[in-house]
């Protein structure tokens, strides 16, 4: 059951999904002080490899050496070029920058410089690359690019120990979507807090939005969970289901559970499937979403690997289809919400009440003046 | 050896690398005022040819009528339209728009409108072509859009101007010509030219390695800077030299020099070869870079100046294609890293590459003073 008796009210306007004023608070206020996805630990697999990505305007570059990742601003000191121009390479002594040659280890700081002599004056150790705080996650590496925010583990509270599950390395890494949204990413957001949609966007995929009775919400200041126990209704459905699990020697856990972490983490668990799913704003019209799949690994033999093939395979093209009906849904609710005429205030069902918390949270976080006085008048009981 | 003992600071802000009002300030105080080498007497081999061009903005199109060089603004008096949107052509004794067939003669004055009596009333040499002011010096082209404009001469400054006489005489014969669009800022390709430091990274196979410092000199004066690399105990080049000087005719030297004009002219000779290089900005972010390269065969009419000619275009243009490549290449990601509203503690500008901090130097002191000639 849900938790509200009554439909609640629209908090954040049209606007709030348009303006880059208000983007550029949400930059302030959440982002730049977040924690932010970078790579899998498949995406950095030998020692030495490096990528490099571009975050909230920052070029950087990520690590891998020691054992251990490692987050540069990819910008060299000397004179400021990009340290590498490619996606990705190697670098398995020290990382060295493509214009002049200045070389730099696993702390940031300069190792050999060429002709340095003509560098006099220069005390060692005075250049470095700016390094930023990198943490993992089960097998997902994330950076932080504020001095002073939390450790990852604090800024997920209860969403690390769950990330770590769903996303442990034991995991098999079935696909990373990484794809651009013609939408403000609290469409994004908000698309994944309900699952009203289903019946119209997802009709092949999920089919039908599960009954009240199945559904259960959890809502805390800094998360919000949904879940739901119902069964597919299709017998065929049931009988596949059955057999993959007696394949895989697993109890089928008939949970599907969706986490999100505010304001832009999310984990979701769905039969032997798992993933990790993370937004990020370009423009206040335009949003990057990078999702990691996870299936179960079978324990090695022969048979168990083919069979881990198949269920990423079929977890692959599922949820491609997915995010596929999603970013069409996603983009005509923008352009919606662009439209200088709107034809009422809108409201929020039962059933999408984490919305209604996720928008009082930004609200909160982003409004220069005390939330309360802001939320509308219409009376509301959670 | 080198001017300064110790390393400089480097003097530009991001900003300075990708905003458009500065941009808009560095046209107005350095180039605007300023003379540009748009192209060669080799351009325009022929009585009454033509190429078209842009600077800052303003489509420009570039006659030669008998041994004069005429530039005007590509754009006809009649309706605005382009005169010409070719790249480059040939008009007899006047210039014909493309649209309505208005005429012009070399002043830019309109010589025949057809069917003149339908623009009634209208008087004689009322609409003329907007012309701007055309030198040349040896074979190069220079225009500036600046009215006030002091000559050519004194902008180059003595010392230049009389090197441009000797390096691209009508003697020269065209290598090869490069106008390319690099996606930085101007100043990205200047610094990067200004310095060899980069050499041993990005040009690896081509100059190889970047001297030692008993083998350069640096000069540096107010508005133009001086470089030269003594070669003759590297094997890389001199071999080479010393077979196509004997076809020449010409006693090698082994020395590069690399001069530069602030703020965007640079021009070297090395062994036979001579080239100058312009930049123009076209965007905070985006700019052109034209190249005019020469090489002396000998003296015309001989067996062995063919000889030379063939090995010094070929080896000339292929070699000048791949150094510039390497350049453009890294150039966005200079940009990108330059550019970035965050950077590392740092800036240091070396002995070795000294002339980049003259060159900022003169950036900051003419913008603040709002003219392009020399800082004092």
């Amino acid at each position: 059951m849900f938790l509200s008796d009554t439909h609640l009210p629209q908090i954040l306007r049209p606007e709030d999904y348009t303006s880059e004023q208000q983007l550029q608070r949400e930059k302030e206020q959440l982002f730049l002080p977040g924690w932010h996805f970078v790579a899998t630990f498949a995406d950095l697999p030998r020692e030495g490899d490096f990528r490099t990505f571009e975050l909230l305007d920052y070029p950087l570059i990520v690590w891998k050496h020691g054992g251990e990742f490692h987050t540069f601003l990819n910008v060299c000191p000397h004179r400021f070029s990009r340290i590498s121009g490619a996606d990705c390479g190697h670098a398995a002594e020290n990382l060295q920058c493509q214009y002049h040659g200045w070389e730099f280890d696993s702390g940031g700081h300069t190792r050999k410089i060429p002709d340095a002599a003509s560098f006099k004056p220069m005390t060692k150790g005075a250049l470095a690359l700016k390094k930023f705080r990198t943490e993992t996650c089960g097998q997902l590496i994330f950076v932080n690019l504020s001095d002073e925010a939390p450790s990852l583990k604090d800024y997920l509270g209860p969403g690390y120990e769950i990330g770590s599950q769903l996303c442990s390395p034991e995991k098999k890494l079935a696909v990373t979507l990484d794809y651009e949204v013609e939408a403000n990413w609290k469409c994004k957001v908000e698309n994944s807090l309900e699952s009203y949609h289903v019946d119209m966007v997802h009709p092949t995929t999920f089919g039908t939005a599960p009954e009240p009775e199945e559904c259960e919400h959890e809502v805390q200041p800094g998360w919000t969970t949904y879940a739901t126990w119902q069964k597919s209704p299709s017998r065929f459905d049931q009988a596949v289901d059955r057999l993959v699990h007696r394949i895989a020697r697993v109890e089928p856990d008939e949970e599907y559970k969706h986490y999100h972490y505010y304001p832009h983490i999310m984990f979701g668990k769905m039969r032997l499937f798992s993933w990790m799913e993370w937004t990020i704003p370009l423009t206040p019209i335009r949003t990057r979403v990078v999702g990691t799949f996870f299936c179960y690994r079978g324990s090695g033999g022969i048979k168990s690997r083919f069979f881990t093939r198949f269920l990423a395979r079929w977890e692959r093209k599922f949820f491609e289809k997915l995010a596929g009906e999603d970013c069409g849904a996603m983009a005509r609710m923008q352009r919606g919400l662009n439209s200088v005429c709107k034809p009422s205030e809108g409201l929020l069902s039962i059933r999408e009440e984490r919305i209604f918390h996720f928008q009082k949270y930004i609200l909160g976080a982003t409004s220069t003046q005390d939330p309360a006085s802001q939320l509308p008048a219409t009376s509301v009981r959670v | 050896m080198f001017i300064h003992e110790s390393h400089q600071p480097n003097r530009l802000s991001p900003e300075h690398y990708t905003d458009a009002t500065h941009l808009e300030h560095e046209l107005d105080t350095l180039f605007r005022p300023g003379w540009h080498c748009v192209g060669a007497l080799t351009d325009l081999p022929k009585h009454g040819d033509y190429f078209t061009g842009n600077l800052f903005g303003q489509p420009l199109i570039v006659w030669r009528q008998g041994d004069a060089v005429h530039s005007f603004l590509n754009v006809c008096t009649h309706r605005f339209s382009l005169i010409s949107r070719k790249p480059c052509g040939h008009f007899d004794g006047r210039i014909k728009c493309q649209y309505h067939g208005w005429e012009y003669n070399e002043e830019g004055d309109t010589c025949q409108i057809p069917d003149a009596r339908s623009f009634k009333p209208m008087k004689r040499g009322e609409l003329g072509l907007t012309k701007f002011r055309t030198e040349t010096v040896g074979q190069l082209i220079f225009v500036t859009v600046n009215e006030d404009a002091p000559s050519l001469k004194e902008y180059l400054g003595e010392y230049l101007y009389e090197l441009c006489q000797r390096w691209f005489t009508l003697e020269h014969r065209h290598t090869t010509n490069l106008d390319i669009e690099h996606d930085c800022n101007w100043k990205v390709v200047i610094e990067n030219v200004l310095e060899g430091y980069h050499v041993n990274c990005v040009h690896p196979t081509t100059f190889e390695q970047y001297p030692d410092p008993e083998c350069c000199t640096h000069e540096i004066h107010d508005y133009w800077d001086r470089y030269t690399d003594d070669y003759s105990n590297r094997g890389t080049f001199t071999g080479r030299e010393k077979l196509v000087s004997k076809l020449a005719g010409v006693k090698p030297d082994f020395v590069w020099k690399h001069l530069s004009r602030y703020p965007n002219i640079a021009m070297a000779q090395m062994g036979l070869f001579t080239f100058i290089q312009t930049v123009i900005p076209v965007s905070p972010t985006t700019c052109r870079a034209v190249w005019r390269v020469f090489h002396y065969p000998g003296k015309p009419g001989r067996f062995r100046t063919k000889i030379a000619q063939l090995m010094l275009k070929k080896w000339g243009s292929w070699f000048l294609t791949k150094v510039v490549g390497e350049d453009a290449e890294i150039y966005p990601s200079i940009q990108r890293g330059i550019g970035a509203g965050q950077r590392p503690n740092g800036g240091l500008i070396s002995v070795r590459e000294e002339r980049i901090f003259a060159f900022q130097d003169f950036v900051l002191k003419s913008v603040t003073n709002g003219n392009g000639r020399a800082p004092t």
